[in-house]
C-alpha cells in the first residue's frame, strides 16, 4: 500500500482536470492505497458548495463522498487564499463540511508532500 | 533495481512534456532500472490517437511511443474511460457504436485505473508528466 497525495489545483467546472483528479482519488482507495487530498491555488474554490447543473456532475457532491471512499485527510493551502485573493469568497459562502479540511501553512504543506510515497497533480 | 510507473496526464500538444517523458523513460531503462508500465490518463490519452499525422518539422510523440514499446517491451496502457469520452476508441467500441474506424491501435492497449493502481503496489517510484 502506498500513500498517494493528490494535489488539486484547478477550479471546479473549468476543465477536465478537476473531474479526472477526483476520479483518480476515488479509484485509488478501491485498490488498497491510502489517499490524502490537498487543495491548492484556484482549487480552493472547489470547497465552495455549488448547486447541481443539469448535464454536469456536481463537483461538491463528488467531493463530499470522499469520506465514504476512506479519504479522510483533506488539506487546504493557506498561502493560496492570499495569492488568489480568495479569503472573502471562502468566508461568505457555504463550504463542503463533510471534508473537514485542515488549513496548512507552507512549511506544513512541504512536510505533507515529503510524507507521501507518491504525489500526483491535477 | 528500482521499478517505475509513469503517469502521462498532459496532451501531446502540451509543450515538450512528451519529449521530457520519453527522455526520462529511456534514461531509466539505460540505467538498468525497470519501467513497469506507462499509463495514459486524462488528456494524456490523446497520445494514443493513431489518426495523428506528422507535420514534418515537429516531434511525433505517437511514433516515439511505438518505437519505445517495440524496443523495450513496455506496456502502453490507456485509461478506457478517459479515452472513450475523448474519442479514442478501440475496435470493440467502434463495432459496438457503429463508428467507422478505431483509432486506438497496438502497441497502445486499453486498461482501467484498477490495473494502474494494482501495478503501483510493486513500484517504488511514480513519475507524472
Amino acid at each position: 500500500m502506498a500513500l498517494i497525495l493528490i494535489r488539486l489545483t484547478q477550479p471546479p467546472y473549468s476543465n477536465a482536470l478537476t473531474q479526472d483528479g477526483v476520479d483518480f482519488a476515488l479509484a485509488a482507495t478501491n485498490y488498497g492505497h491510502e489517499v490524502k487530498v490537498l487543495f491548492e491555488d484556484l482549487a480552493l474554490l472547489q470547497l465552495v458548495k455549488t448547486a447541481s447543473v443539469k448535464g454536469l456532475k456536481n463537483n461538491s457532491k463528488r467531493l463530499a463522498s470522499m469520506p465514504l471512499f476512506d479519504i479522510d485527510d483533506c488539506y487546504a493551502c493557506k498561502t493560496s487564499t492570499k495569492a488568489m485573493q480568495l479569503n472573502e469568497s471562502l468566508q461568505n459562502t457555504s463550504v463542503i463540511e463533510e471534508l473537514d479540511c485542515k488549513w496548512l501553512a507552507a512549511s506544513e504543506k512541504l512536510a505533507l508532500i515529503k510524507s507521501a510515497d507518491h504525489v500526483v497533480t491535477f | 533495481m528500482a521499478e517505475f510507473s509513469i503517469l502521462i496526464t498532459s496532451s501531446p500538444f502540451n509543450g515538450d512534456s512528451a519529449m521530457r517523458a520519453l527522455a526520462f523513460i529511456n534514461g531509466v531503462i539505460a540505467n538498468g532500472d525497470k519501467v513497469n508500465n506507462i499509463f495514459f490518463y486524462g488528456d494524456g490519452v490523446y497520445h494514443a490517437n493513431s489518426l495523428m499525422l506528422d507535420t514534418g518539422d515537429t516531434f511525433s510523440a505517437y511514433r516515439a511511443w511505438s518505437k519505445l514499446s517495440s524496443e523495450h517491451n513496455v506496456a502502453l496502457l490507456v485509461c478506457i474511460t478517459a479515452a472513450v469520452k475523448r474519442g479514442i476508441v478501440s475496435q470493440q467500441e467502434a463495432d459496438d457504436n457503429g463508428i467507422g474506424y478505431a483509432n486506438l491501435q497496438a502497441p497502445f492497449e486499453q486498461a482501467g485505473l484498477g490495473e494502474f493502481f494494482t501495478s503501483l503496489h510493486g513500484c517504488t517510484n511514480l513519475v507524472q508528466f
